[in-house]
């Protein structure tokens, strides 16, 4: 049985570079944050520019080599194009943020995310790089809306996770009257924390949505509590949560803070647990 | 409701709690776990084996064998909806004044004290300075009203005003997918049939139960395929070929494939499995390969049970078929599933009645043979089998109902988030020689947007009216 798969493609190499890039991004913003200098600085995003275009090149080669051999798919099939995807969206996003809001710290609590997903392509349990044709319940658009969906919803709570992190080492170094000057206001960081919320929360909700839309279309059911569906509904309970504290209760800062870094465990469970842990319908293995 | 007394006002304000809210977001949030790590609907031989008779009867009684449709599970549902439904009606009609009785017109006084602020002073007249204002808001999207009072002209803008009804259609949004889910529970029912090639039927077992629903017609599967990607043992498609029957005539013929689903009287049929049914009308065509060294190769087919004649009085037998073929206990051979996953077949060779020798033959390892020195190889090379495919059968009424929630939760949420109330007063007054403008502006979320915002638009308004910066 000849070409099952392929191994070794031009775009799987491409990544192997462009996990250095990341881990170069992340040091430089760690030198960043010290220093403040300014052509460090703009070092650091220029390095994590390059790295997602190159990220951007393997994802559209991937494709390309799909069409070619007949298999015609988007990059989004399998844990490992997944991750790729995952840590584009996050490094995105991130790039957004810093231009809207002009810090570059941010970077430094991350970009580690966007690097440790690439990264874990290499070292996880179970990660398949060859592209494989695809099988007929994957043949979809749905497919496509749903895994765009949910990963920028997935990237958007990293980014909420990373501040929230930084607020918490900030905000427990006053406590103990020091402070840690070169991380940005507390009244920032809060802010940023739930303004990511803010853009996660609808993508999520229409990452669920097609999600629904699909296997209703496929199986024949939109909500059959399969443990993947069963955990996303937990995140997205979670964040509802997140919102009406925040809202409607007037809840701030660390406590905030925790919940999306509560949060954010629930998508990672969502993501990884799940197709570690569980077997259902989604595992991709 | 004030503050309110007796049972049904106790009760009432016990689910106006927005403590309740979050308290039940969290709730349901943590339940839903146990479902995750529960096996669900499975039967109580299997419970018994994981958990022990005591773990059983604990996941008996709190229902934890089909969490999400236990019953404290579903009042969780209801008080989410009941505190949702009391929430909003005590909130909608503040939020409803906002849009019907807009403060239009509050007090100089009132004015002064809000943020951000701004005056200057024009030399234009009264009604071109309203005039050059009014351009400036409606050029952002505002939209305006005017009064004029003696020697004084005032304005009020708005935008968004939308944004302080996005909560309600948020919220009427979860209860409408909770309604359709309901109406899909109590009116719908999913379940699965198995049709062999040929036959029809008309019975749909439902899943997690053993009970039968019949379908008020035929279904009919006229063949089924699987087609592979070239090369690969990756299926690739598929494909049910299925008509529908009323009173015995044919009405629909359509291709069922996965992704491809059969709509028909609201019911719909979605390719999930399928199989080989190798003990009935399967025939085998394999190559024989003489090895004398002169002969050449030929084809024979032959059924299971049945013989076929080779050459020089040798007889073949095909003794079993094995669709998928998996070694059990003691490597006995046996089928994993009835599909054509790894198919095998055990053949044997006679001569003149008396049985000479066994061989193995296997569709995906053609250099196996399990006999040397035999007159005859043999290599697999098709097996039309009677197949019969599985189908899921699901209907669902309230399906279109919870895609009208999904909806409504999306321009709910964009209004929500991405929209927000802003609102500006101007106070034009006429004191002789220049005119006094006073612009204030107040928004309900996102200060700090609004306040770049506003000085942009204070901008433009100088700039309309011929004011120095
Ligand atoms: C137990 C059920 C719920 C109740 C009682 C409730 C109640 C409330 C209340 C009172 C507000 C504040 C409205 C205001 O500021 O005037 C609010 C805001 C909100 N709720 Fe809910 N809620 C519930 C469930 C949900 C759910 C399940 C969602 C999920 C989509 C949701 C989404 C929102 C959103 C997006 C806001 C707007 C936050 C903002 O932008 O101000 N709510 N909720």
């Amino acid at each position: 049985m000849q070409g099952a798969a392929l191994h070794g493609t031009l775009d799987t190499r491409l990544i192997g570079v462009v996990i250095f890039v990341y881990l170069l991004a992340t040091v430089l913003y760690f030198c960043y944050i010290p220093f403040r200098n300014k052509w460090l600085g703009r070092l650091a995003t220029i390095v994590v520019l390059v790295g997602w275009i190159m990220e951007t090149a393997s994802m559209v080669i991937r494709t390309v080599i799909s069409y070619k051999v007949g298999w015609g798919h988007a990059p989004f099939t399998n844990l490992y194009e997944s991750m790729v995807f995952f840590s584009w969206s996050i490094v995105i996003i991130y790039l957004l943020i810093e231009w809207k809001y002009k810090n570059k710290t941010i970077g430094a609590f991350v970009m580690p995310f966007a690097f440790i997903a690439l990264a874990y392509t290499t070292i996880g349990p179970g990660i398949r790089t060859q592209i494989e044709p695809l099988i007929p319940a994957l043949q979809s658009d749905w497919l496509i809306a749903h895994v765009i969906t949910c990963f920028l919803g997935y990237a958007a709570f990293a980014v909420s996770c990373g501040v929230s992190i930084m607020y918490l080492i900030k905000a427990r170094a006053q406590e103990r009257g020091k402070d840690i000057a070169f991380l940005p206001d507390l009244r920032i960081l809060d802010d940023l924390n739930y303004k990511a919320v803010m853009i996660g929360f609808p993508l999520l909700t229409l990452g669920i949505i097609t999600g629904a839309a699909w296997a209703n279309y496929a199986w024949g059911s939109y909500w059959s509590w399969d443990p993947k569906e069963t955990w996303s509904l937990i995140t997205w309970l979670v964040y509802a949560a997140f919102l009406h504290a925040r809202f409607t209760r007037g809840w701030r800062g660390k406590k905030t803070a925790i919940l999306s870094i509560i949060g954010f465990a629930a998508v990672l469970f969502t993501y990884l647990g799940v197709n570690l842990l569980i077997v259902g319908l989604h595992s991709y293995a | 409701m004030k503050k309110s007394e007796g049972f049904v006002g106790k009760l009432w304000s016990f689910f106006t709690s927005l403590k309740l809210t979050i308290f039940l977001l969290f709730i349901l949030a943590v339940t839903s776990i146990s479902g995750t790590l529960i096996m669900q609907r499975a039967n109580p031989q299997q419970y018994v084996k994981a958990y022990g008779a005591a773990g059983y009867r604990i996941i008996k009684v709190l229902g934890l064998y089909d969490v999400y449709h236990s019953w404290w599970f579903l009042l969780l549902l209801a008080f989410l909806a009941l505190n949702l439904i009391i929430c909003s009606i005590e909130r909608f009609p503040r939020a409803w004044r906002f849009v019907k009785e807009p403060l239009r017109w509050p007090s100089r006084e009132v004015l002064e004290e809000m943020k951000p602020l701004e005056r200057f002073n024009v030399a234009l007249s009264l009604d071109e300075t309203l005039d050059k204002i009014q351009g400036a808001l409606k050029g952002r999207g505002y939209r305006c009203e005017k009064k004029l009072e003696e020697r004084l002209g005032r304005l009020f803008a708005q935008r968004g005003v939308i944004n302080r009804l996005g909560v309600y259609v948020t919220h009427t949004s979860v209860l409408i997918i909770l309604i359709g889910g309901l109406i899909g529970g109590i009116w719908g029912f999913s379940g699965g049939m198995t049709i062999v090639e040929g036959e029809s039927s008309r019975n749909v077992t439902i899943f997690g139960s053993h009970k039968v629903v019949t379908l008020p017609f035929d279904v009919r599967c006229d063949s089924f395929q699987v087609t592979y990607y070239p090369g690969t043992m990756t299926p690739k498609d598929y494909r049910s070929t299925v008509t529908i029957l009323e009173n015995g005539k044919p009405v629909v013929t359509k291709d069922v494939r996965v992704n491809h689903p059969l709509k028909y009287k609201g019911i719909s049929f979605y390719q999930a499995s399928y199989g080989t049914i190798s003990n009935r009308e399967g025939l085998l065509t394999l190559e024989v390969i003489p090895q004398n060294g002169k002969d050449e190769p030929f084809r024979v087919q032959v059924k299971v049970g049945g013989e076929v004649p080779l050459k020089d009085g040798y007889k073949l037998r095909l003794v079993a078929f094995f669709p998928d073929l998996v070694l059990g206990k003691n490597n006995q051979p046996m089928n994993r599933s009835e599909e054509l996953r790894n198919p095998a077949a055990l053949l044997e060779v006679e001569k003149d009645g008396s049985p000479q020798y066994r061989s193995w033959v296997f569709a995906f390892f053609p250099e196996v043979h399990s006999v040397r020195n035999a007159p005859f190889r043999f290599r697999y090379l098709s097996f039309e089998g009677l197949q019969y495919t599985g189908l899921q059968v699901s209907k669902d009424p309230g399906v279109w109902v919870v895609w009208a929630g999904c909806l409504i939760m999306l321009v709910g949420l964009t209004v929500c988030f991405f929209i927000s109330h802003r609102r500006v007063w101007v106070i034009v007054e006429d004191r002789g020689r220049r005119r006094q403008v006073l612009v204030v502006g107040n928004v309900n979320r996102n200060h700090a947007a609004f306040s770049q915002h506003f000085e942009e638009l204070i901008k433009e308004m100088r700039e309309a009216l011929g004011v120095s910066q």
